[in-house]
């Protein structure tokens, strides 16, 4: 298959299944005891898949793409809270990803990821209200530890029989 | 294509490091956030702030009967405001997490609505100290 079109359809692919995920996590209620309007996060699966087995252009393409579902669904500012999560968590998580000396876990990767991602967005709501936005600081980190954790089990689950699948990867 | 997925572990030591940054990050946070509230609950301050600046301060203790205002611009939030308790009624921002919040009634908490550029916190009175340093 030519190299362009196939990497055209992978991307694709990991978007429309990010895409859906979102639209999952809208239908959720909001947890009672988390901050209103928080989300797990699972569409960062895709992210992060993305980073692994595309590149960094495919992964930032696919959190525009989710940005501007946020844009469609809940407004501008939703959309600019979601690509700044998405940009400094992808940025992050590449980073993590091929560092080779001290070489992390998923865990490692997932829980920074989420954990800049949610302080992101946060500074991104700082910018546009006041100080009192801090106060939810602490929830979203805690949060980090529990969403980047099933991110990263998830993902250390997919990986191995999908790259089976030879969709993604060097066996086609 | 090479695949970097191989070879790497679920938990490696090193994700101690990043998981003890998130929990220094928390533990902090949480004493920054929560160690100002020892103001005294009986004479509550509602602060209205709108694009970070302050629109409105309300004693709760002087309200007699309930009212209602309106604030934001685009996205409008109905509070309404009442001896004991503030709460958001009507929002017009789409996923209403400011309204899922509910009533809000001792000093330190708030209600923050990012759509709106809105931020509603409760203060006690013993915040004499602000302006002091202002």
């Amino acid at each position: 298959m030519n190299s362009t079109t196939k990497k055209l359809t992978q991307v694709s692919l990991i978007a429309a299944v990010a895409l859906v995920l979102s639209a999952i996590e809208m239908m959720l209620p909001d947890l009672p005891f988390m901050v209103p309007g928080m989300k797990l996060g699972l569409s960062n699966i895709t992210i992060m898949f993305a980073l692994f087995v595309l590149d960094l252009p495919s992964a930032f393409f696919i959190v525009f793409v989710k940005s501007m579902l946020a844009l469609f669904m809940r407004g501008t500012t939703s959309f600019l809270m979601s690509l700044a999560g998405g940009i400094i968590s992808t940025l992050i998580m590449y980073l993590l990803i091929n560092i080779k000396k001290p070489k992390f876990g998923y865990i490692g990767i997932g829980v920074e990821g989420a954990f800049f991602h949610n302080f992101a967005q946060l500074m991104v709501a700082f910018l546009f209200t006041d100080k009192t936005i801090f106060f939810y600081l602490p929830f979203i980190s805690a949060a980090s530890l529990v969403s980047g954790s099933i991110t990263a089990l998830v993902l250390s689950l997919l990986l191995p029989p999908l790259m089976r699948l030879s969709l993604f990867g060097e066996y086609s | 294509m090479k695949n970097k997925y191989e070879k790497r572990k679920l938990f490696s030591w090193y994700d101690s490091f990043i998981i003890l940054f998130v929990i220094v990050i928390v533990t902090l946070t949480v004493f920054l956030v929560f160690s100002n509230n020892d103001s005294d609950s009986s004479d509550i301050t509602a602060v209205v702030r709108k694009n970070g600046d302050v629109v409105d301060t309300i004693s709760l203790n002087s309200i007699k009967d309930n009212m209602t205002k309106v604030y934001g611009d685009e996205i409008k939030l109905e509070i309404l405001f009442s001896n004991s308790s503030v709460k958001v009624i009507k929002a017009d921002c789409p996923d209403k997490s400011c309204m899922h919040k509910g009533e809000i009634r001792t000093a330190g908490q708030n209600i923050i609505c990012v759509p709106a550029r809105v931020t509603i916190s409760l203060e006690g009175n013993e915040k004499n100290y602000d302006s002091v340093v202002s």
